[in-house]
């Protein structure tokens, strides 16, 4: 007995030293520290001649090919004009410079440039040789394609004919393209609208919006694919279209074409469709553990309801397009436009 | 056969053992002084190897071929001519014990041994006593029922020390006492059959999508920390663990139901979502790259 009260006194003696020593040394942090003598701020950087813009155009091609072969930094404009002309201007930025990389034979105008830093090899080889500047503004004819490749960049492109562009992060917004589009952002949402022809967006953590889209040539794909982020289809009238997220919601609005095939797919997410009601398709859901609802009425072929495999089989109308659903735990919303 | 040379229906038949022992030496012969049967024997030789290494397991499994055959007669004959090892202390002993001297030394050896033994193996009590001073006290009760072994084991393991622990004494025979303790020690969830489903079974067009998923982790796996900046790596690791979570559930599910054509039909998609997952690293690598 004797021992046992031995034992505990002095784990009692241990514990009362260590939240003493535990208090004081808490009390010393907290202690107010002395002012820190101020310290005055470098003076700003002095201008650099003609770093305050710069401006360069060059007649072209109306079809001319345009290529930004990197961008570091910068919000970036270009805009379709009616003119056979490019113009590059650049604020507060490297000087940029046109090279022709080709020529139209007939015309003799040249029909593929590379917009490149100044002084550069014109190529894209190191960070030194890209162009940056607070806002890079290019005019280009309507009928021109561009590429863009940047690394922080926000990219605007309205009226020209073709735009590619990849683009580590920043949003990307097109409108009027025609003639197809390819844009592709890590971190940033893209936006689409009034747009035509093959069209290929992805991001990984930013929503995708497409609007008043529709295909230019017979068979050309709508595909759209985020990880984390919202996909949103409204008004596209592609006859093909392929869209994805994981943790996103997938949000479509608008009107299935005869024939068309259209592949909705979702991890987590929902996935709510706006349908009009002459709506006609065939449609082929997996759900696996989500579920399926419905404001549009269907005929069901074939329903399967065993848990974490559920499926229907089900026609709209006369099942004209093929609509297929999956989803792993999401919800599937059927509702009238 | 031709004038000279041998048929390559021969020359296999010579490999695959079954040709007749005077062709065999013949063809053997032949061989060793034509060049062209001889590299005719080799790529043969060669193209078997490569045949049987690639369905050696098959051909092991399902045809008991001529290889089979003779490495079961070869097992057979050094079975047979292997002496055991109480012939062998026989053939010691007993010419031996034939000698009466050696018989008489022998027999006093015996005696003094298994006194010895039985001398030592004598119980102590104050060794006992002392080398267990926290052991609590042992009372032996006689019980007859064989139910208690279990109990009583039982009671020893959560014994309080200070606490007089009783000590079942039961009268099962030796063979009860042997079966009771083979069942004590049998472990019964490790020999039971396993569920269908947990048994690992590959759908069709699963291992491609594995196999690409490997590959393109390894690539990303040590990677990723250079490629995503924190707030990306945070937003991918969560999607990838979403993903991963959908795969194991789905996985399941095909499992219990290989013919459920939905479930198939998510996992496939979750495996689709994965790839394009890791993809995207893969390629922001290259952007990353193609602009430094």
């Amino acid at each position: 007995m004797q021992e046992r009260i031995a034992k505990l006194g002095f784990w009692a003696v241990v514990v009362c030293l260590s939240g003493f020593t535990a208090t004081s040394t808490f009390t010393q942090v907290a202690a107010p520290s002395p002012p820190r003598p101020r310290v005055d701020r470098p003076p700003p950087p002095l201008p650099v001649p003609n770093r305050d813009f710069s401006e360069r155009t060059l007649a072209t091609d109306p079809r001319v090919n345009l290529n930004l072969g990197c961008i570091s930094r910068a919000k970036v404009s270009v805009n379709g004009w009616s003119r056979d002309e490019v113009r590059v201007f650049v604020r507060n930025g490297t000087p940029a410079v046109l090279r022709v990389r080709e020529k139209d034979p007939k015309s003799g105008l040249p029909n593929w440039i590379v917009i490149a830093r100044e002084g550069s090899a014109g190529e894209s080889t190191s960070p030194t040789d890209c162009l940056s500047g607070d806002r890079i503004d290019i005019e280009a004819p309507i009928g021109s394609s561009v590429t863009i490749n940047g690394r922080q960049t926000e990219v605007r492109i309205d009226s020209v004919r073709k735009a590619v562009i990849r683009n580590l992060g920043g949003k990307v917004s097109l409108r009027n393209v025609k003639g197809g589009i390819t844009a592709e952002t890590f971190e940033g949402e893209i936006v689409v609208e009034s747009s035509a022809g093959q069209i290929n967006l992805r991001t990984s953590s930013g929503n995708i919006l497409a609007y008043d889209v529709k295909q230019g040539d017979i068979g050309e794909l709508m595909k759209a694919n985020t990880s984390s982020g919202t996909i949103t289809l409204q008004n596209v009238e592609h006859r093909q279209i392929e869209a994805g997220t994981v943790s996103g919601s997938l949000i479509f609005g608008g009107t299935f074409l005869s024939g068309g095939i259209y592949n909705f797919k979702s991890s987590n997410g929902a996935i709510k469709l706006a349908l009009p009601a002459t709506t006609s398709c065939r449609i082929v859901a997996s759900y696996g553990f989500g579920s399926i609802e419905t404001e549009i009425p269907m005929k069901t072929v074939l329903e399967n309801i065993s848990p974490g495999g559920k499926s229907l089989h089900a026609l709209i109308g006369s099942g004209d397009a093929l609509l297929t659903l999956t989803t792993t735990s999401g919800k599937i919303s059927l509702t009238k436009q | 056969m031709n004038d000279k040379c041998f048929e390559i229906g021969i020359i296999q038949a010579f490999l695959d053992g079954e040709a007749a022992p005077e062709l065999s030496f013949t063809l053997t012969e032949h061989a060793a002084k034509c060049q062209a049967c001889a590299l005719l024997l080799a790529e043969a030789e060669e193209e078997n190897a490569v045949v049987f290494g690639a369905l050696d397991r098959e051909l092991n499994a399902l045809v008991p071929t001529q290889r089979l055959w003779n490495s079961i007669s070869a097992a057979l004959e050094g079975e047979n001519s292997r002496v055991s090892f109480w012939d062998k202390v026989r053939a010691i002993i007993l010419p031996v014990f034939a000698n009466p001297s050696f018989a008489a030394a022998g027999s006093i050896l015996v005696v003094v041994g298994l006194f010895a033994f039985f001398w030592s193996a004598a119980p102590s009590d104050t060794l006992v006593a002392g080398s267990l001073p926290t052991m609590p006290p042992v009372v032996s009760t006689s019980v007859g029922n064989g139910s208690a072994v279990g109990s009583s084991s039982a009671e020893i393991s959560n014994a309080v020390p200070g606490k007089v622990v009783e000590v079942g004494e039961t009268n099962h025979s030796p063979t009860e006492l042997n079966r009771l303790i083979v069942n004590a020690k049998h472990n019964p969830g490790r020999d039971r059959a396993r569920p269908q489903y947990l048994v690992e079974q590959e759908l069709p067009g699963e291992a491609s999508y594995v196999r690409t998923i490997a590959a393109l982790k390894e690539s990303v796996d040590g990677r990723k920390d250079m490629v995503l900046d924190p707030s990306a790596r945070i937003a991918y690791e969560r999607d990838i663990a979403v993903v991963n979570d959908a795969i194991k559930r789905m996985k399941e599910i095909v499992r219990k139901d290989p013919k459920n054509q939905a479930a198939r039909q998510v996992l496939y998609s979750s495996y689709q979502n994965k790839i394009d997952l890791l993809n995207s690293v893969v390629e922001r690598e290259e952007l990353m790259a193609a602009l430094q």
